[in-house]
């Protein structure tokens, strides 16, 4: 969930080519980005707060993972700094990591840490509301935040020479933000605004519907917007005080990427946030809570436009874990790319979908494997589903050929390299790891890509028929008629 | 055909008598990541199709069979490998675009001569494509915001092809065959193409490759062809007359709410100094604008809010807007403030200060713009169809060093008017 504003229908720039070449295929037909590799979203993190040792430096072979050596260090107020130096780019990406997000609140807390990323661009002593955008704009960048149920992020990306002040402002909103009451009401008009306009969206209501089944009980269920109804009574006093619990410079990653060296910026970095004391925090930080441990399968239901969803998702293991690159793997190989099982099946051979895409979710946490679906017009939703079932079960039955293993790992590591060519995207990659995953996280990730066998995915094939899972469905709104139910596709046990 | 490389950097206009015979091979080494980024395009787009999702519907053909290859094949190639291959048809062009490692650079090339002088269009696969494209569009119909921007762009450009759907519709795809798709591939072949390259290859290999793998498969530009000629700018479309459109949005809680009218296209002599005003109502980072700032920042009433002065420029006219997501309740709200914060504008001109963080927004954006491969193909490809070096940073950084606050104030004034604007409000209905 983002600060930022814009709609991707209209171009935020004025640069529609010639109709546009750039933009003119709708749907990538052999797309890389279908292969989801790790690293590419946001991830949803979840604190383990592993700190590295001060003036620690990375290892050199980082260099050739991120085609630019990366250093880390500790300042002695806690800042863990985190670069990979490219003097060759013209800018400089940077990412600062709170540890905590919307698993961390309260009761009653709903929404805060999200409302609280916004409210940090609504003005500090020096910064006055709106003044961050104003300046980070005067000196040619870009600025954004987002919350995750894990993390909170602040994003900057400022031509070379500029990048002290993305931390002289990070340093003043750290310490001064003021919380004016008219802008506290002002701006949860805005985080309103958004809930709506997230639940007026049939797949991302749909999403919400399901995160919510899959992992009720668990901290993850909860939208990371909040509830409307809390939201209204969170005022100045409840931000302030979230505020002062998390955002500490312990509990802070500072990754930047490009033309950046990490001497000069531990320096600087002392130098600004100089004021800011190590504070004794309120109580550790709660560890991730374990996966949901009821095996079953859920299933929603909800009528909204034209066109039938289908959203299956299962508990999978956090991206710690060591059985976390199996499930990436088998997802690949289920829904990467047009040669994948269901790709294949779904959509070319029984034609009941016109689309479909997959993901497994990186948090440290339980994750999410997911596979979406769009189910043409006068195709009976059951039949999707049933073909979705009975594919999982193959994959539990017989283990994949060499061939799909190769395949989904070449997919992976090319979206995985051009994904990361830019900087900002590194900046956020690195903080991931050092914040959340620990270290040379995808680096590692990838090796154990490489050591996974065709056998290893049948035991993700069962626990996806076993395993807790939900079935989320958004059927087309039947006018004047009746809201009935679909009928279950078929069982597991069923298909065996 | 004879291929007639140039090297990205040398920063020439591709205009006139200066523009190259043939395809124009445009190759640049990246020394930073061993990517390579395609895009090969033929001038056949949406512009030009004489049946409505015609030239989408061809460019989605060509990854669907050539007389070598079916759709799995080609995505078998593609998928061993990790190239990422995108075929379509936009407004102008249909084509394909390829990002691969340098290390499948000759895989890259061969299969996009493949999919582009062999593609079948095979009758069975276009059945499928039709069906797809059709559900794609209902699935995007089910969008709120979606089909709200479909109404504004009808009523600001109709009948221009960028007052409908590039897709089509479900009438006009079902007349759609594959003898229509044949023909206009091949007319679009007549049409000529070119070529974008960049990443870690030599310009000497490339062309040779490109040589080898293309051979006399695309035509020449014509320089008589009196549709040839990119950078020519198209009349602007009269647009509907109602100046309110009011479309039933089902199942949104918001209002999306569009104020606009057309300015000018992308090549005009007011288009830099229209992208810096853009910035300063809107279009730039966060919620900066004087619109944002209006609608979000200062009286809380929506999440997205965003204006531009010159949207989706390209031959045709771009156009100001101001969009707005909203709770229905905030209508009157809304529209005032659009109205006043327009009639401020115009009256009191911009600041100095709101010029110079703008120009600076975008003499820094520029860097940003060229940080990837993929971007820099796609710059290069809008440097030739247009025949104006966009992807020269220098010269792009140029166009906007020579403007000042009186430029850009002149420029808002002679195509910003509040009497011009037309209102589309997409309205929540259960």
């Amino acid at each position: 969930m983002t600060r930022q504003n814009g709609d991707p229908r209209e171009p935020l720039e004025c640069t529609a080519g010639p109709g546009s070449p750039a933009s003119a295929p709708q749907r990538p037909i052999a797309s890389r980005a279908a292969a989801k590799a790790p690293g590419g979203a946001p991830p949803e993190p979840a604190g383990s707060g592993r700190a590295p040792e001060r003036g620690a430096e990375s290892a050199a072979d980082s260099a050739a993972f991120w085609g630019a050596p990366v250093r880390t260090a500790e300042l002695a107020n806690g800042l863990r700094l985190v670069v990979a130096e490219d003097a060759g780019k013209p800018l400089v990406s940077t990412a600062l990591w709170y540890g905590v997000g919307a698993r961390d609140e309260r009761p009653g807390e709903s929404g805060l840490a999200h409302f609280l990323e916004h409210m940090m661009f609504k003005g500090s002593e020096k910064y006055g509301a709106g003044e961050v955008d104003r300046l980070t704009q005067g000196l040619g960048g870009s600025n954004n935040a987002f919350t995750s149920h894990d993390a909170t992020v602040y994003t900057f990306n400022l031509p070379a020479a500029r990048w002290r002040t993305a931390l002289e402002i990070e340093a003043d909103r750290l310490q001064t933000l003021l919380l004016d009451p008219d802008e506290v009401d002002s701006e949860r008009e805005v985080v309103l605004e958004e809930i709506a306009m997230y639940e007026s969206d049939p797949w991302d209501a749909l999403d919400q519907a399901v995160v919510r089944e899959l992992f009720a009980g668990h901290p993850y269920a909860e939208p990371v917007l909040g509830h409307r109804e809390r939201m209204r009574l969170h005022g100045p006093d409840d931000l302030r005080a979230f505020q002062r619990a998390h955002y500490r410079l312990d509990n802070a990653v500072l990754a930047v990427a490009g033309a950046c060296d990490l001497d000069e910026l531990a320096g600087e970095a002392e130098r600004i946030f100089a004021g800011v004391g190590r504070r004794s925090p309120s109580g550790a930080r709660a560890g991730v809570a374990p996966a949901v441990g009821e095996r079953q399968r859920g299933r929603v239901e909800r009528r909204r436009g034209e066109t039938a969803r289908l959203l299956f998702a299962a508990q999978a293991p956090g991206a710690c874990e060591p059985a976390h690159p199996v499930w990436r793997m088998a997802i690949a190989v289920l829904t990467a790319g047009r040669g994948s099982r269901l790709h294949r099946r779904l959509v070319e051979e029984e034609r009941c979908a016109t689309w479909i895409n997959g993901d497994l979710s990186e948090t440290v946490g339980p994750a999410t494997a997911s596979v979406m679906l769009e189910v043409p017009p006068g195709v009976e939703p059951e039949r999707p589903e049933r073909v979705l079932w009975e594919e999982i079960q193959r994959l539990a039955d017989r283990s994949p050929d060499d061939a799909e293993l190769r395949r989904a790992r070449r997919m992976m590591k090319a979206d995985f390299v051009f994904a990361h060519e830019r900087a900002a995207r590194q900046a956020v990659a690195l903080g991931a790891e050092e914040m959340l995953f620990g270290r040379g996280h995808y680096q590692r990730l990838f090796e154990r890509l490489e050591e996974v066998r065709p056998e290893d995915l049948q035991a993700v094939g069962a626990e996806l028929l076993a395993g807790r899972s939900v079935v989320g469905w958004s059927l087309p709104t039947v006018a004047g008629g009746s809201q009935g139910t679909l009928a279950e596709a078929s069982s597991p046990g069923a298909l065996a | 055909m004879t291929v007639q490389p140039t090297v990205a950097a040398s920063g020439r206009a591709h205009s006139g008598a200066d523009r190259l015979g043939g395809e124009l091979v445009v190759a640049s080494r990246s020394a930073a990541a061993p990517l390579i980024s395609l895009r090969v395009w033929l001038r056949g787009g949406a512009a030009v199709e004489p049946l409505h999702g015609l030239a989408s519907l061809c460019g989605r053909m060509l990854g669907e069979g050539t007389s070598r290859s079916d759709w799995l094949e080609i995505a078998n190639a593609c998928e061993t490998r990790g190239i990422g291959l995108s075929t379509g048809g936009g407004l102008e062009t249909v084509g394909v675009a390829i990002d691969c490692l340098a290390e499948d650079f000759d895989r890259g090339v061969d299969l996009a001569a493949e999919l582009l002088l062999e593609s079948s269009f095979p009758d069975e696969r276009l059945e499928w494509q039709r069906e797809q494209t059709v559900a794609e569009l209902q699935s995007l119909a089910d969008q709120p915001e979606v089909r709200a921007t479909w109404s504004f762009l009808d009523q600001l450009y109709h009948p221009h092809p960028l007052s409908r759907p590039l897709l089509g519709s479900p009438e006009s795809l079902a007349t759609i065959d594959s003898a229509a798709c044949r023909t206009f591939h091949q007319e679009s072949r007549q049409r000529g193409g070119w070529i974008a390259l960049v990443g870690a290859v030599d310009a000497d290999t490339a062309r040779r490759r490109l040589e080898q793998a293309f051979g006399s498969g695309l035509e020449t530009w014509q320089e008589d062809d009196p549709g040839a000629d990119g950078a020519g700018e198209t009349a602007p479309p009269p647009g509907r007359d109602q100046r309110l459109c009011e479309v039933a949005l089902p199942g949104s809680q918001q209002m999306h709410l569009f104020a606009g009218h057309l300015t000018v296209a992308r090549t005009h002599d007011d288009a830099a100094a229209l992208e810096v005003l853009g910035v300063v109502l809107g279009a730039g980072n966060g919620l900066n604008g004087r619109f944002p700032n209006r609608l979000r920042e200062r009286e809380g009433l929506g999440y997205v809010a965003h204006a531009h002065a010159i949207a989706g420029a390209g031959r045709a006219p771009g156009r100001f807007l101001v969009y707005l997501g909203t709770a229905p309740e905030n209508r009157a709200r809304a529209e005032r403030a659009i109205v006043e914060e327009l009639e401020r504008l115009l009256d009191g001109g911009i600041t100095q200060q709101e010029f110079e963080d703008a120009r600076s927004y975008l003499l820094g954006r520029e860097a940003m713009r060229r940080e990837t491969v993929a971007q820099r193909a796609d710059l290069l490809s809008e440097a030739i169809f247009f025949g104006r070096p966009w992807h020269d940073l220098q010269w792009a950084r140029r166009r906007y060093e020579s403007l000042d606050r009186e430029s850009v104030e002149a420029a808002m004034r002679r195509w910003l008017a509040v009497e011009r604007l037309r209102w589309t409000v997409g309205i929540p209905a259960d």
